[in-house]
Protein backbone atom coordinates (compact mmCIF):
# COMPACT_ATOMS: atom_id res chain seq x y z
CA UNK A 1 0.00 0.00 0.00
CA UNK A 2 2.90 2.51 0.94
CA UNK A 3 4.79 1.82 -2.39
CA UNK A 4 0.93 2.49 -4.00
CA UNK A 5 0.65 5.94 -2.11
CA UNK A 6 4.31 6.82 -2.63
CA UNK A 7 3.76 6.70 -6.80
CA UNK A 8 1.12 8.77 -5.84
CA UNK A 9 2.52 11.66 -5.00
CA UNK A 10 6.14 10.61 -7.28
CA UNK A 11 7.06 13.30 -9.68
CA UNK A 12 8.81 11.12 -11.95
CA UNK A 13 5.58 9.60 -12.84
CA UNK A 14 2.36 12.08 -13.47
CA UNK A 15 0.33 9.40 -15.15
CA UNK A 16 -0.02 7.57 -12.54
CA UNK A 17 -2.00 10.62 -10.24
CA UNK A 18 -3.82 11.33 -13.66
CA UNK A 19 -4.95 7.74 -13.85
CA UNK A 20 -6.31 7.89 -10.22
CA UNK A 21 -7.77 11.42 -10.54
CA UNK A 22 -9.61 10.79 -13.69
CA UNK A 23 -11.08 7.87 -11.69
CA UNK A 24 -12.14 9.67 -8.93
CA UNK A 25 -13.73 11.69 -10.67
CA UNK A 26 -15.38 10.44 -13.41
CA UNK A 27 -16.58 7.94 -10.97
CA UNK A 28 -19.57 11.15 -9.91
CA UNK A 29 -20.89 10.42 -13.54
CA UNK A 30 -20.94 6.98 -13.29
CA UNK A 31 -22.57 6.89 -9.88
CA UNK A 32 -25.34 9.36 -10.72
CA UNK A 33 -25.68 7.97 -14.53
CA UNK A 34 -25.61 4.48 -13.37
CA UNK A 35 -28.74 4.72 -11.01
CA UNK A 36 -30.24 6.17 -13.71
CA UNK A 37 -29.59 3.77 -16.34
CA UNK A 38 -30.29 0.74 -13.50
CA UNK A 39 -33.49 2.21 -12.31
CA UNK A 40 -34.67 3.03 -16.05
CA UNK A 41 -33.57 -0.67 -17.09
CA UNK A 42 -31.48 0.47 -19.73
CA UNK A 43 -28.31 -1.29 -19.32
CA UNK A 44 -28.30 -3.03 -23.03
CA UNK A 45 -28.72 0.19 -24.34
CA UNK A 46 -25.13 1.49 -22.68
CA UNK A 47 -23.57 -1.54 -23.84
CA UNK A 48 -24.44 -1.25 -27.36
CA UNK A 49 -23.45 2.64 -27.51
CA UNK A 50 -19.83 1.50 -25.41
CA UNK A 51 -19.19 -0.89 -28.47
CA UNK A 52 -20.42 1.71 -31.06
CA UNK A 53 -17.63 3.53 -29.28
CA UNK A 54 -14.95 1.75 -31.25
CA UNK A 55 -16.08 2.71 -34.76
CA UNK A 56 -15.82 6.39 -33.21
CA UNK A 57 -12.48 5.46 -32.10
CA UNK A 58 -11.43 4.13 -34.88
CA UNK A 59 -12.99 6.59 -37.65
CA UNK A 60 -10.64 9.46 -35.69
CA UNK A 61 -7.93 7.18 -35.58
CA UNK A 62 -7.84 6.60 -39.13
CA UNK A 63 -8.64 10.05 -40.14
CA UNK A 64 -6.48 11.39 -38.26
CA UNK A 65 -3.14 9.21 -39.79
CA UNK A 66 -4.31 9.79 -43.33
CA UNK A 67 -6.17 13.24 -43.22
CA UNK A 68 -3.31 14.73 -40.93
CA UNK A 69 -6.21 16.04 -38.82
CA UNK A 70 -3.51 15.85 -35.82
CA UNK A 71 -6.32 17.93 -34.00
CA UNK A 72 -8.75 14.62 -34.09
CA UNK A 73 -8.19 13.37 -30.67
CA UNK A 74 -9.83 9.37 -30.55
CA UNK A 75 -12.11 10.79 -27.48
CA UNK A 76 -13.83 13.15 -30.25
CA UNK A 77 -14.20 10.22 -32.32
CA UNK A 78 -15.80 8.10 -29.18
CA UNK A 79 -18.08 11.04 -28.10
CA UNK A 80 -19.30 11.50 -31.52
CA UNK A 81 -20.11 8.10 -32.10
CA UNK A 82 -21.50 8.07 -28.31
CA UNK A 83 -24.38 10.07 -28.92
CA UNK A 84 -24.96 9.35 -32.39
CA UNK A 85 -25.58 5.59 -31.02
CA UNK A 86 -27.34 7.13 -27.70
CA UNK A 87 -29.97 8.97 -30.42
CA UNK A 88 -30.72 6.24 -32.86
CA UNK A 89 -31.56 3.91 -30.39
CA UNK A 90 -33.44 6.74 -29.14
CA UNK A 91 -35.37 7.57 -31.81
CA UNK A 92 -35.71 3.86 -32.64
CA UNK A 93 -37.46 2.89 -29.61
CA UNK A 94 -39.21 6.08 -29.41
CA UNK A 95 -41.20 5.67 -33.00
CA UNK A 96 -40.32 2.90 -35.13
CA UNK A 97 -42.26 -0.22 -34.81
CA UNK A 98 -39.09 -2.68 -34.96
CA UNK A 99 -38.04 -4.72 -31.78
CA UNK A 100 -36.59 -2.53 -29.85
CA UNK A 101 -33.71 -5.43 -28.36
CA UNK A 102 -32.65 -6.06 -32.19
CA UNK A 103 -31.59 -3.28 -33.21
CA UNK A 104 -29.64 -2.28 -30.05
CA UNK A 105 -27.85 -5.70 -30.74
CA UNK A 106 -27.43 -5.01 -34.48
CA UNK A 107 -25.96 -1.17 -33.40
CA UNK A 108 -23.81 -3.21 -30.89
CA UNK A 109 -22.17 -5.16 -33.52
CA UNK A 110 -21.93 -3.17 -36.45
CA UNK A 111 -20.52 -0.24 -34.27
CA UNK A 112 -17.74 -2.96 -33.32
CA UNK A 113 -17.11 -4.11 -36.91
CA UNK A 114 -16.77 -0.32 -38.02
CA UNK A 115 -14.28 -0.06 -35.09
CA UNK A 116 -12.03 -2.90 -36.14
CA UNK A 117 -12.01 -2.30 -39.79
CA UNK A 118 -10.88 1.29 -39.37
CA UNK A 119 -8.44 0.21 -37.28
CA UNK A 120 -6.81 -2.55 -39.44
CA UNK A 121 -6.37 0.15 -42.36
CA UNK A 122 -4.90 3.07 -40.00
CA UNK A 123 -1.24 2.79 -41.17
CA UNK A 124 1.15 2.12 -38.50
CA UNK A 125 0.29 -0.12 -35.07
CA UNK A 126 -2.71 1.35 -33.05
CA UNK A 127 -2.97 -1.10 -29.94
CA UNK A 128 -7.13 -1.63 -30.08
CA UNK A 129 -6.15 -4.09 -26.86
CA UNK A 130 -6.17 -0.11 -24.81
CA UNK A 131 -9.41 0.63 -26.22
CA UNK A 132 -11.36 -2.90 -25.61
CA UNK A 133 -9.76 -3.50 -22.39
CA UNK A 134 -9.26 -0.50 -20.68
CA UNK A 135 -5.66 1.14 -19.72
CA UNK A 136 -6.30 3.88 -17.80
CA UNK A 137 -2.47 4.48 -16.74
CA UNK A 138 -2.59 5.83 -20.76
CA UNK A 139 -4.29 8.50 -19.52
CA UNK A 140 -2.68 12.00 -20.55
CA UNK A 141 -3.56 15.38 -19.18
CA UNK A 142 -5.72 16.38 -21.73
CA UNK A 143 -7.74 12.70 -21.35
CA UNK A 144 -7.77 14.18 -17.43
CA UNK A 145 -9.01 17.90 -18.71
CA UNK A 146 -11.87 15.67 -20.92
CA UNK A 147 -12.84 13.87 -18.19
CA UNK A 148 -13.40 16.88 -15.85
CA UNK A 149 -15.17 18.46 -18.66
CA UNK A 150 -18.04 15.67 -19.65
CA UNK A 151 -18.26 14.78 -15.65
CA UNK A 152 -19.25 18.73 -14.82
CA UNK A 153 -21.66 18.93 -18.12
CA UNK A 154 -22.92 15.41 -16.78
CA UNK A 155 -23.53 16.49 -12.93
CA UNK A 156 -25.33 19.74 -14.07
CA UNK A 157 -27.55 17.73 -15.95
CA UNK A 158 -28.71 15.50 -13.80
CA UNK A 159 -28.60 17.37 -10.78
CA UNK A 160 -30.57 20.17 -12.98
CA UNK A 161 -33.30 17.71 -13.70
CA UNK A 162 -33.21 14.91 -11.10
CA UNK A 163 -36.92 16.07 -10.42
CA UNK A 164 -37.99 15.34 -14.12
CA UNK A 165 -35.96 12.26 -14.26
CA UNK A 166 -37.15 10.43 -11.67
CA UNK A 167 -41.25 11.30 -12.54
CA UNK A 168 -40.16 10.35 -15.79
CA UNK A 169 -38.26 6.90 -14.69
CA UNK A 170 -40.70 6.14 -12.32
CA UNK A 171 -43.89 6.41 -13.96
CA UNK A 172 -43.69 7.51 -17.67
CA UNK A 173 -47.40 7.33 -17.96
CA UNK A 174 -48.33 9.48 -15.31
CA UNK A 175 -45.65 12.04 -15.59
CA UNK A 176 -46.58 11.93 -19.38
CA UNK A 177 -50.05 13.11 -18.44
CA UNK A 178 -48.79 15.78 -15.85
CA UNK A 179 -47.47 17.31 -19.49
CA UNK A 180 -43.96 16.35 -19.15
CA UNK A 181 -42.11 16.20 -22.52
CA UNK A 182 -41.43 12.37 -21.53
CA UNK A 183 -39.66 11.14 -25.26
CA UNK A 184 -37.09 14.50 -24.93
CA UNK A 185 -36.34 13.41 -21.33
CA UNK A 186 -35.66 9.99 -22.28
CA UNK A 187 -33.09 11.26 -25.74
CA UNK A 188 -31.69 13.33 -23.08
CA UNK A 189 -31.12 10.84 -20.77
CA UNK A 190 -29.53 8.54 -23.76
CA UNK A 191 -27.10 11.32 -24.23
CA UNK A 192 -25.74 11.46 -20.59
CA UNK A 193 -25.19 7.80 -20.75
CA UNK A 194 -23.61 8.59 -24.17
CA UNK A 195 -21.17 10.94 -22.21
CA UNK A 196 -20.92 8.55 -19.22
CA UNK A 197 -20.00 5.47 -20.87
CA UNK A 198 -16.99 7.50 -22.89
CA UNK A 199 -15.88 8.05 -19.79
CA UNK A 200 -16.03 4.78 -18.45
CA UNK A 201 -14.22 3.25 -22.10
CA UNK A 202 -11.18 5.71 -20.65
CA UNK A 203 -11.33 3.89 -16.99
CA UNK A 204 -12.04 0.17 -18.04
CA UNK A 205 -12.07 -0.26 -21.51
CA UNK A 206 -15.21 -0.47 -23.64
CA UNK A 207 -16.28 -4.11 -23.15
CA UNK A 208 -15.82 -4.13 -19.31
CA UNK A 209 -18.23 -0.02 -19.31
CA UNK A 210 -21.69 -2.07 -18.62
CA UNK A 211 -19.72 -3.62 -15.19
CA UNK A 212 -18.51 -0.56 -13.98
CA UNK A 213 -21.86 1.52 -15.08
CA UNK A 214 -24.23 -0.88 -13.22
CA UNK A 215 -22.65 -2.96 -10.39
CA UNK A 216 -21.65 0.05 -7.91
CA UNK A 217 -25.31 0.94 -8.85
CA UNK A 218 -26.91 -2.45 -8.27
CA UNK A 219 -25.18 -2.32 -5.32
CA UNK A 220 -26.01 0.43 -3.90
CA UNK A 221 -29.27 -0.09 -4.58
CA UNK A 222 -29.93 -2.91 -2.11
CA UNK A 223 -28.96 -0.03 -0.04
CA UNK A 224 -31.34 3.56 -0.68
CA UNK A 225 -34.68 3.98 -0.63
CA UNK A 226 -34.20 6.97 -2.04
CA UNK A 227 -32.80 7.82 -5.92
CA UNK A 228 -30.58 10.69 -4.63
CA UNK A 229 -29.11 8.16 -1.88
CA UNK A 230 -28.87 5.37 -4.45
CA UNK A 231 -26.72 8.22 -6.15
CA UNK A 232 -24.48 8.92 -3.35
CA UNK A 233 -23.26 5.88 -2.31
CA UNK A 234 -23.01 4.36 -6.37
CA UNK A 235 -20.43 7.69 -5.93
CA UNK A 236 -18.58 6.13 -2.87
CA UNK A 237 -18.58 2.87 -4.18
CA UNK A 238 -17.01 3.23 -7.46
CA UNK A 239 -14.63 5.64 -6.48
CA UNK A 240 -13.94 2.96 -4.19
CA UNK A 241 -13.66 0.25 -6.79
CA UNK A 242 -11.82 2.10 -9.02
CA UNK A 243 -9.05 3.35 -6.73
CA UNK A 244 -9.00 0.23 -5.11
CA UNK A 245 -8.11 -1.77 -8.75
CA UNK A 246 -5.97 0.66 -9.50
CA UNK A 247 -3.72 0.26 -6.20
CA UNK A 248 -4.13 -3.58 -6.67
CA UNK A 249 -2.62 -3.69 -10.36
CA UNK A 250 -0.05 -1.68 -9.16
CA UNK A 251 0.90 -3.46 -6.29
CA UNK A 252 0.58 -6.80 -8.30
CA UNK A 253 1.58 -6.08 -11.59
CA UNK A 254 -2.17 -7.11 -12.89
CA UNK A 255 -4.14 -5.18 -15.67
CA UNK A 256 -6.35 -1.85 -14.21
CA UNK A 257 -10.03 -2.19 -15.97
CA UNK A 258 -9.95 -6.02 -15.21
CA UNK A 259 -9.13 -5.34 -11.64
CA UNK A 260 -11.44 -2.55 -11.35
CA UNK A 261 -14.19 -4.93 -12.54
CA UNK A 262 -13.53 -7.99 -10.34
CA UNK A 263 -13.46 -5.71 -7.37
CA UNK A 264 -16.84 -4.68 -8.29
CA UNK A 265 -18.52 -8.11 -9.36
CA UNK A 266 -17.11 -9.29 -5.75
CA UNK A 267 -18.61 -6.84 -3.71
CA UNK A 268 -21.64 -6.82 -5.44
CA UNK A 269 -21.82 -10.93 -4.95
CA UNK A 270 -21.47 -10.13 -1.30
CA UNK A 271 -23.97 -7.89 -1.12
CA UNK A 272 -26.47 -10.05 -2.79
CA UNK A 273 -25.55 -12.92 -0.03
CA UNK A 274 -25.60 -9.93 2.88
CA UNK A 275 -29.09 -8.67 1.57
CA UNK A 276 -30.54 -12.29 1.70
CA UNK A 277 -28.98 -13.80 4.63
CA UNK A 278 -30.38 -9.87 6.24
CA UNK A 279 -33.84 -10.66 4.56
CA UNK A 280 -34.39 -14.21 5.88
CA UNK A 281 -33.47 -13.37 9.44
CA UNK A 282 -35.62 -10.40 9.60
CA UNK A 283 -37.98 -13.00 8.43
CA UNK A 284 -37.64 -15.24 10.70
CA UNK A 285 -37.28 -12.71 13.58
CA UNK A 286 -40.95 -11.30 12.40
CA UNK A 287 -42.49 -15.13 12.37
CA UNK A 288 -40.74 -15.81 15.72
CA UNK A 289 -43.41 -17.07 18.40
CA UNK A 290 -46.21 -16.53 16.28
CA UNK B 1 -73.48 19.33 -24.04
CA UNK B 2 -73.77 21.72 -21.08
CA UNK B 3 -71.06 24.05 -19.11
CA UNK B 4 -70.97 21.04 -17.05
CA UNK B 5 -70.28 18.42 -18.68
CA UNK B 6 -66.95 17.39 -18.42
CA UNK B 7 -66.19 14.37 -21.13
CA UNK B 8 -67.91 14.32 -24.16
CA UNK B 9 -67.75 11.55 -26.63
CA UNK B 10 -69.66 11.30 -30.13
CA UNK B 11 -69.58 8.37 -32.09
CA UNK B 12 -66.65 7.32 -31.48
CA UNK B 13 -64.67 4.24 -32.81
CA UNK B 14 -61.25 2.72 -31.93
CA UNK B 15 -59.28 -0.07 -33.10
CA UNK B 16 -56.22 -1.56 -33.16
CA UNK B 17 -54.62 -1.73 -36.36
CA UNK B 18 -56.46 -3.80 -38.90
CA UNK B 19 -60.17 -4.61 -38.22
CA UNK B 20 -59.69 -5.49 -34.65
CA UNK B 21 -62.25 -2.85 -33.29
CA UNK B 22 -62.27 -2.47 -29.66
CA UNK B 23 -64.92 0.05 -29.19
CA UNK B 24 -67.45 0.98 -31.81
CA UNK B 25 -69.67 3.97 -32.00
CA UNK B 26 -69.61 5.21 -28.72
CA UNK B 27 -71.07 8.12 -27.22
CA UNK B 28 -72.11 8.92 -23.93
CA UNK B 29 -72.14 12.38 -21.73
CA UNK B 30 -70.52 12.87 -17.92
CA UNK B 31 -71.88 15.54 -15.98
CA UNK B 32 -69.81 17.25 -13.23
CA UNK B 33 -69.41 16.15 -9.73
CA UNK B 34 -70.81 12.80 -10.45
CA UNK B 35 -69.06 9.87 -9.08
CA UNK B 36 -69.15 7.45 -11.86
CA UNK B 37 -67.71 3.88 -12.47
CA UNK B 38 -66.74 2.08 -15.79
CA UNK B 39 -67.50 -1.56 -15.41
CA UNK B 40 -67.14 -4.43 -18.02
CA UNK B 41 -65.68 -7.40 -18.39
CA UNK B 42 -61.53 -7.83 -19.11
CA UNK B 43 -60.82 -7.10 -22.83
CA UNK B 44 -63.92 -5.33 -23.15
CA UNK B 45 -62.19 -2.29 -23.58
CA UNK B 46 -62.24 -0.18 -20.45
CA UNK B 47 -58.53 0.48 -20.33
CA UNK B 48 -58.63 2.01 -24.17
CA UNK B 49 -61.69 4.31 -23.57
CA UNK B 50 -59.64 5.38 -20.27
CA UNK B 51 -56.54 5.57 -22.38
CA UNK B 52 -58.81 7.92 -25.34
CA UNK B 53 -60.09 10.13 -22.83
CA UNK B 54 -56.79 10.65 -21.21
CA UNK B 55 -55.17 11.35 -24.88
CA UNK B 56 -52.79 8.62 -25.18
CA UNK B 57 -54.56 7.22 -27.89
CA UNK B 58 -56.56 8.78 -31.00
CA UNK B 59 -60.23 7.34 -31.78
CA UNK B 60 -60.39 6.18 -35.77
CA UNK B 61 -63.47 8.37 -35.89
CA UNK B 62 -66.17 10.44 -33.83
CA UNK B 63 -64.97 13.44 -31.54
CA UNK B 64 -63.90 13.36 -27.50
CA UNK B 65 -63.70 16.40 -25.58
CA UNK B 66 -62.61 16.79 -21.68
CA UNK B 67 -63.59 19.96 -20.35
CA UNK B 68 -64.60 21.09 -23.81
CA UNK B 69 -61.13 20.96 -25.41
CA UNK B 70 -59.04 18.18 -26.59
CA UNK B 71 -58.07 15.48 -24.03
CA UNK B 72 -54.05 16.44 -24.46
CA UNK B 73 -55.00 20.06 -24.00
CA UNK B 74 -57.19 19.22 -20.72
CA UNK B 75 -55.23 16.47 -19.34
CA UNK B 76 -53.37 18.80 -16.97
CA UNK B 77 -56.85 19.15 -15.01
CA UNK B 78 -57.10 15.03 -14.62
CA UNK B 79 -55.59 13.60 -11.66
CA UNK B 80 -54.57 10.22 -12.70
CA UNK B 81 -54.33 6.65 -10.32
CA UNK B 82 -52.72 4.04 -12.41
CA UNK B 83 -52.89 -0.04 -11.67
CA UNK B 84 -50.72 -0.61 -8.87
CA UNK B 85 -48.98 -3.79 -10.37
CA UNK B 86 -47.28 -1.15 -13.12
CA UNK B 87 -44.71 -0.24 -10.73
CA UNK B 88 -41.28 -1.28 -10.26
CA UNK B 89 -40.68 -3.12 -6.56
CA UNK B 90 -36.24 -2.09 -6.72
CA UNK B 91 -37.28 1.81 -7.27
CA UNK B 92 -35.71 3.85 -4.68
CA UNK B 93 -38.51 6.25 -3.59
CA UNK B 94 -40.45 7.06 -0.32
CA UNK B 95 -44.14 7.53 -0.39
CA UNK B 96 -43.83 11.34 -0.38
CA UNK B 97 -41.05 11.41 -3.57
CA UNK B 98 -44.39 9.68 -4.88
CA UNK B 99 -46.56 12.09 -3.94
CA UNK B 100 -44.79 15.23 -4.82
CA UNK B 101 -44.25 13.60 -8.35
CA UNK B 102 -47.78 15.35 -9.01
CA UNK B 103 -46.23 18.67 -8.71
CA UNK B 104 -43.32 17.51 -11.51
CA UNK B 105 -45.12 19.82 -14.18
CA UNK B 106 -44.89 23.04 -11.86
CA UNK B 107 -41.06 23.10 -11.72
CA UNK B 108 -39.51 24.20 -15.22
CA UNK B 109 -36.31 22.88 -13.77
CA UNK B 110 -34.71 22.30 -10.54
CA UNK B 111 -36.43 21.61 -7.13
CA UNK B 112 -39.68 21.34 -5.66
CA UNK B 113 -41.00 24.93 -3.94
CA UNK B 114 -42.02 24.90 -0.32
CA UNK B 115 -45.66 25.40 -1.94
CA UNK B 116 -45.07 22.24 -3.90
CA UNK B 117 -44.26 20.44 -0.41
CA UNK B 118 -47.18 21.93 1.26
CA UNK B 119 -49.39 20.51 -1.01
CA UNK B 120 -48.24 17.49 -0.87
CA UNK B 121 -47.94 16.93 2.36
CA UNK B 122 -51.68 18.14 2.74
CA UNK B 123 -52.78 15.71 0.22
CA UNK B 124 -51.29 13.20 2.22
CA UNK B 125 -52.95 14.36 5.31
CA UNK B 126 -56.28 14.33 3.24
CA UNK B 127 -55.50 10.36 2.59
CA UNK B 128 -54.43 10.17 6.27
CA UNK B 129 -50.75 8.78 5.25
CA UNK B 130 -48.73 11.49 6.71
CA UNK B 131 -47.26 9.21 8.70
CA UNK B 132 -45.73 6.89 5.92
CA UNK B 133 -43.93 9.88 4.47
CA UNK B 134 -40.50 8.88 4.67
CA UNK B 135 -41.27 4.84 4.39
CA UNK B 136 -39.92 3.40 1.24
CA UNK B 137 -42.73 2.96 -1.52
CA UNK B 138 -42.63 -0.64 -2.20
CA UNK B 139 -42.14 -1.91 0.96
CA UNK B 140 -46.05 -0.64 2.01
CA UNK B 141 -49.04 -2.42 1.58
CA UNK B 142 -51.51 -2.71 -0.93
CA UNK B 143 -54.26 -0.73 0.32
CA UNK B 144 -51.29 2.33 1.59
CA UNK B 145 -49.92 2.36 -1.92
CA UNK B 146 -53.57 3.03 -3.11
CA UNK B 147 -53.97 6.27 -0.87
CA UNK B 148 -49.88 7.76 -1.97
CA UNK B 149 -51.43 7.23 -5.56
CA UNK B 150 -54.71 9.04 -4.64
CA UNK B 151 -52.45 11.30 -2.99
CA UNK B 152 -50.36 11.84 -5.59
CA UNK B 153 -53.19 12.51 -7.93
CA UNK B 154 -54.89 14.83 -5.87
CA UNK B 155 -51.63 17.09 -5.71
CA UNK B 156 -51.53 18.04 -9.44
CA UNK B 157 -55.04 19.69 -7.73
CA UNK B 158 -57.35 18.00 -10.65
CA UNK B 159 -60.50 18.56 -11.56
CA UNK B 160 -61.48 15.25 -12.82
CA UNK B 161 -60.27 12.26 -10.43
CA UNK B 162 -59.57 9.05 -12.63
CA UNK B 163 -59.21 6.13 -10.54
CA UNK B 164 -57.97 3.02 -12.53
CA UNK B 165 -58.90 -0.24 -10.87
CA UNK B 166 -58.26 1.47 -7.37
CA UNK B 167 -59.70 -1.78 -5.55
CA UNK B 168 -57.13 -4.41 -6.73
CA UNK B 169 -54.85 -5.91 -3.85
CA UNK B 170 -56.87 -4.44 -1.43
CA UNK B 171 -58.51 -6.30 1.28
CA UNK B 172 -62.52 -6.37 1.87
CA UNK B 173 -61.85 -4.54 5.26
CA UNK B 174 -60.19 -1.43 3.77
CA UNK B 175 -61.89 -1.09 1.05
CA UNK B 176 -65.13 0.29 3.22
CA UNK B 177 -63.06 3.10 4.05
CA UNK B 178 -61.99 3.88 0.65
CA UNK B 179 -65.42 4.60 -0.47
CA UNK B 180 -65.51 6.97 2.72
CA UNK B 181 -62.79 8.76 0.92
CA UNK B 182 -64.02 8.86 -2.25
CA UNK B 183 -67.84 10.43 -0.90
CA UNK B 184 -65.51 12.96 0.17
CA UNK B 185 -63.73 13.35 -2.30
CA UNK B 186 -67.03 13.59 -4.35
CA UNK B 187 -67.74 16.88 -2.73
CA UNK B 188 -64.65 19.17 -4.76
CA UNK B 189 -64.36 16.49 -8.78
CA UNK B 190 -65.97 14.58 -10.53
CA UNK B 191 -64.62 10.69 -9.76
CA UNK B 192 -64.36 8.12 -12.71
CA UNK B 193 -63.53 4.89 -11.13
CA UNK B 194 -62.62 1.83 -13.46
CA UNK B 195 -62.76 -1.46 -12.06
CA UNK B 196 -63.84 -5.01 -13.51
CA UNK B 197 -65.40 -5.82 -9.95
CA UNK B 198 -69.20 -5.02 -10.24
CA UNK B 199 -68.96 -4.91 -5.77
CA UNK B 200 -67.70 -1.20 -6.62
CA UNK B 201 -70.93 -0.75 -7.58
CA UNK B 202 -71.18 0.74 -4.04
CA UNK B 203 -72.84 3.68 -2.66
CA UNK B 204 -72.60 6.95 -3.43
CA UNK B 205 -72.00 6.33 -6.99
CA UNK B 206 -74.03 8.06 -9.57
CA UNK B 207 -74.30 6.06 -12.61
CA UNK B 208 -72.04 2.79 -14.28
CA UNK B 209 -70.89 3.19 -18.08
CA UNK B 210 -70.78 -0.13 -19.17
CA UNK B 211 -68.25 -0.85 -21.80
CA UNK B 212 -68.21 -3.69 -23.58
CA UNK B 213 -67.40 -3.14 -26.85
CA UNK B 214 -70.26 -0.82 -26.70
CA UNK B 215 -71.10 1.68 -23.90
CA UNK B 216 -73.88 2.45 -22.24
CA UNK B 217 -74.58 3.96 -19.10
CA UNK B 218 -76.98 3.18 -16.20
CA UNK B 219 -78.09 4.87 -12.79
CA UNK B 220 -77.23 2.58 -10.20
CA UNK B 221 -81.17 2.56 -9.45
CA UNK B 222 -81.93 0.96 -12.74
CA UNK B 223 -79.00 -1.73 -12.75
CA UNK B 224 -80.34 -5.45 -12.17
CA UNK B 225 -79.33 -8.89 -13.24
CA UNK B 226 -80.87 -8.27 -16.91
CA UNK B 227 -78.72 -5.34 -17.87
CA UNK B 228 -75.65 -7.13 -16.26
CA UNK B 229 -76.14 -10.06 -17.87
CA UNK B 230 -76.27 -8.30 -21.43
CA UNK B 231 -73.01 -6.81 -20.23
CA UNK B 232 -71.32 -9.65 -19.12
CA UNK B 233 -73.19 -12.06 -21.06
CA UNK B 234 -73.88 -14.41 -18.78
CA UNK B 235 -75.41 -14.90 -15.54
CA UNK B 236 -73.85 -12.90 -12.07
CA UNK B 237 -74.90 -12.59 -8.82
CA UNK B 238 -75.40 -9.12 -7.93
CA UNK B 239 -75.09 -8.22 -4.59
CA UNK B 240 -76.73 -4.59 -4.05
CA UNK B 241 -75.46 -2.70 -1.63
CA UNK B 242 -78.43 -0.03 0.22
CA UNK B 243 -77.75 3.62 -1.15
CA UNK B 244 -79.51 6.81 -2.15
CA UNK B 245 -79.49 6.77 -5.80
CA UNK B 246 -79.51 9.82 -8.05
CA UNK B 247 -82.46 10.15 -10.43
CA UNK B 248 -80.65 10.97 -13.75
CA UNK B 249 -81.66 10.03 -17.15
CA UNK B 250 -81.46 6.56 -18.10
CA UNK B 251 -79.47 7.03 -21.84
CA UNK B 252 -79.19 3.57 -22.63
CA UNK B 253 -81.12 2.89 -25.97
Amino acid sequence: MNEFINALFDPQIPFFRYAFFSGIAASVAFGIVGTYVVTRRITYIAGAISHCVLGGIGAALYLKATMKWEWLDPIYGAVAAALAAALIIGFVSLKAKQREDTVIGALWSVGMALGIIFIAKTPGYVDAMSYLFGNILLVSRHDLAMVLILDVLVLTLAIFFYNKFQAVCFDEKFARLRGINVEFYYLLLLCLTALTVVLLVTVVGIVMVIALLTLPAAVAGQFSSRLWKMMLLSIVLSMFFTSAGIAVSYESNLPSGPTIILIAGVSYLFSVCYKKIACSKKWRNSNHGS
Amino acid sequence: MNDKTVVSVKNMSFSYGSGNTVLENVSFDLVGNETVCMVGPNGGGKTTLLNIILGLLKPDCGTVSVFGEKPEKSRIKIGYMPQQSQFDADFPVNAFDVVIMGRVSRIPFGRYSKKDKEAALNAMDEMGVSALASRYFSALSGGQRQRILIARALTCEPQLLLLDEPTANIDPGVQEDFYMKIEDLSKRMTILLVSHDLGVVSRKISSVICVNRTVNIHPVSRLNGSIIQEMYGHDLDLVRHDHICSEKGHIHE
